[in-house]
């Protein structure tokens, strides 16, 4: 086992960096907009996201990514998802990448459940022939029975985003990627979607995680990361990263009301 | 189980994603592998098209239909006929050339529905690939933003769904062809060859325009103008031959003409082969269809050049 974990992780960040200019939109007169055009777009900030980030998830491990807003969590999913492109460093991603940024986001609203679960496996670059052998099983796991016919936008609000929870999972990620997305939706459906991802993790597929949960993390990680302003504070075993975290951002040390949860 | 198969059925994403490793020749080859996507997506637009409509995807037949029913009054109970009436009762009377043209303009205003309809149907094709194609990044930003795809499929199932809609117009045109009592010949079947490198041609233009769109989107507007003449510099009302051939100021507007729009060298090769029955030249044939190719291969690593930072510009 050991030797499989060697041998290649499922995602290896090396000395990862993200540049973004952040710019300043006012331009006041048609002459500045003149040598706007000729300079560039005005004046803007340079802003790094991200600095000297490297780490690597291990296949079949849960990553767990803290720290408080703009601390560059979002930034290094996009990465991983390959939505922006690193500025400086390496990223090495082994599998398939599914995400649940926010659920239900191919969905096209004047479309079926049926043609939109289709159109979503073919933008994860699965064939026809792979999404009709899931389709059952999504259309099972989303409770939409009938109204899977339906254009989405006459769907509530749950039944959209059962639909993109389904849709996230069954396209069978070698990784999946969780951005505070579970805590939407009823209790009973946020229950199925946790014995989802610890049946994922059973199946050693790899996850990462980011939450501002601290039980959740706790709860799911091998390894947190903890992240400010771009770097990487604090890097271990999630007791003690979240101890770190929780006396910095709250005061407080980090305390499990119930250390092993429910099952 | 389920993921291994899954990694043999060689689909994207599985397998290492390395950002030292995303080379042109690696975009192609992945574009490949994301056909499915572009299909479902040409599938969506169509099926959008007209959604809610009452006659739904027929208004592709349909629109055509009615359009040459509007030429057809304009030309043949509006306009009089253009041709040298002198000169085709007495073909004595003039000269070779002037013969012949007066016989081309008698052959056009008696078919003009299939003769217009030829260059608008073309024309239209070209238009809202410009526009659409231009689009293609744009509006599809949230999806852009939230899951990793190749870019390149967004502008090619636009210009793919209205391909076609171009097809289905045609079918109308055949129709329209036959009623005007136009001869076809064997010639027809050179029909896919033009088809294809003129699908090629926009496919080039959309992906370079989808690309530049987003850094500079003042050219939605600019190309509502340049689109204004472009359609104007483009033979749908009248044939190159009807422009003027004597060099004016030293230049040769015909050829200008064609070598500024490659749209030109198209409506005119259809009708060529539509409407006169008259082979294509060889150079000319293969000058077109270079267009064709040149444009797809540029456009493309233009797109690919520009689009890596994407997912911020938007």
């Amino acid at each position: 086992m050991s030797f499989a974990q060697n041998a290649a992780p499922a995602i290896e960040f090396q000395n990862v960096a993200k540049h973004f200019r952040i710019h300043h939109e006012a331009k006041s007169s048609l002459q500045d907009m003149f040598v706007g055009m000729f300079r560039g777009r005005g004046s803007y900030e340079e802003f790094w996201a991200l600095q000297d980030v490297s780490f690597r998830l291990e296949k079949g491990q849960t990553l767990g990514l803290i720290g408080t807003n703009g601390a560059g969590k979002s930034t290094i999913l996009k990465l991983v998802t390959r939505i922006i492109e690193p500025t400086k460093g390496r990223i090495r991603v082994n599998g398939r990448v599914s995400a649940m940024l926010e659920l239900g986001t191919g969905f096209h609203p004047d479309l079926s459940g049926r043609d939109n679960i289709f159109l979503n496996g073919a933008i994860y670059g699965f064939s026809k022939r792979q999404m009709e052998e899931r389709y059952e099983r999504i259309v099972e796991f989303s409770e939409l029975g009938r109204f899977i016919d339906t254009p989405v936008k006459h769907y509530s609000s749950g039944m959209y985003m059962r639909l993109g929870f389904a849709t996230a999972i069954t396209v069978d990620p070698d990784i999946m990627i969780i951005d505070e997305v579970l805590a939407v939706g009823d209790a009973a459906f946020s229950r199925k979607c946790y014995a989802e991802l610890e049946k994922m993790k059973e199946q050693g597929k790899s996850l990462l995680f980011v939450s501002h949960d601290a039980r959740e993390v706790a709860r799911f990680c091998d390894e947190v990361i903890y992240l400010e302003k771009g770097q990487i504070v604090a890097k271990g075993k999630p007791q003690e990263v979240l101890d770190d975290y929780m006396l910095k951002t709250m005061g407080v040390p980090f305390y499990i009301p119930n250390a092993v949860p429910a099952q | 189980m389920g993921g291994a198969a899954i990694a043999r059925a060689g689909t994207l994403n599985v397998g290492e994603f390395d950002t030292d490793k995303a080379s042109l020749r690696h975009r192609f080859g992945e574009l490949w592998r994301y056909r499915e996507l572009i299909q479902r997506l040409a599938v969506k637009d169509i099926k959008l098209r007209y959604k809610g409509s009452f006659l739904g995807f027929l208004w592709s037949l349909v629109n055509p239909l009615l359009m040459s029913v509007v030429f057809y009054a304009v030309f043949n109970v509006i306009l009089k006929d253009q041709s040298n009436a002198a000169c085709l009762n007495k073909p004595g009377l003039c000269s070779q050339t002037e013969l012949q043209q007066a016989r081309q303009q008698r052959e056009i205003h008696d078919h003009y529905a299939a003769f217009i309809l030829i260059g608008v149907l073309a024309w239209n094709f070209t238009s809202s690939c410009v526009t659409q194609g231009m689009m293609s990044l744009l509006g599809n930003a949230s999806l852009i933003k939230k899951v990793y795809f190749p870019r390149t499929v967004l502008p090619i199932a636009a210009v793919l769904s209205l391909f076609v809609n171009y097809l289905l117009a045609l079918l109308v045109l055949f129709a329209v062809i036959l009623i005007s009592g136009v001869q076809l010949t064997g010639l027809v079947l050179l029909l896919p060859l033009f088809l294809f490198f003129h699908l090629l041609l926009m496919t080039g233009i959309a992906l370079f325009l989808a690309a530049l769109t987003v850094f500079f989107r003042d050219l939605t507007v600019i190309m509502d103008v340049l689109l204004t003449a472009w359609f104007f510099v483009t033979p749908i009302f009248y044939t190159m031959k009807q422009v003027y051939n004597v060099p004016w100021h030293g230049i040769d507007v015909p050829g200008v003409l064609y070598w500024v729009n490659p749209i030109a060298s198209f409506v005119e090769s259809y009708r060529n082969i539509l409407f006169f029955q008259a082979a294509p030249e060889f150079w000319f044939t293969l000058r077109t269809c270079s267009t064709g190719i040149v444009t797809f291969v540029v456009g493309f690593i233009f797109f690919i050049l520009t689009t890596r930072s994407i997912g911020e510009k938007l």
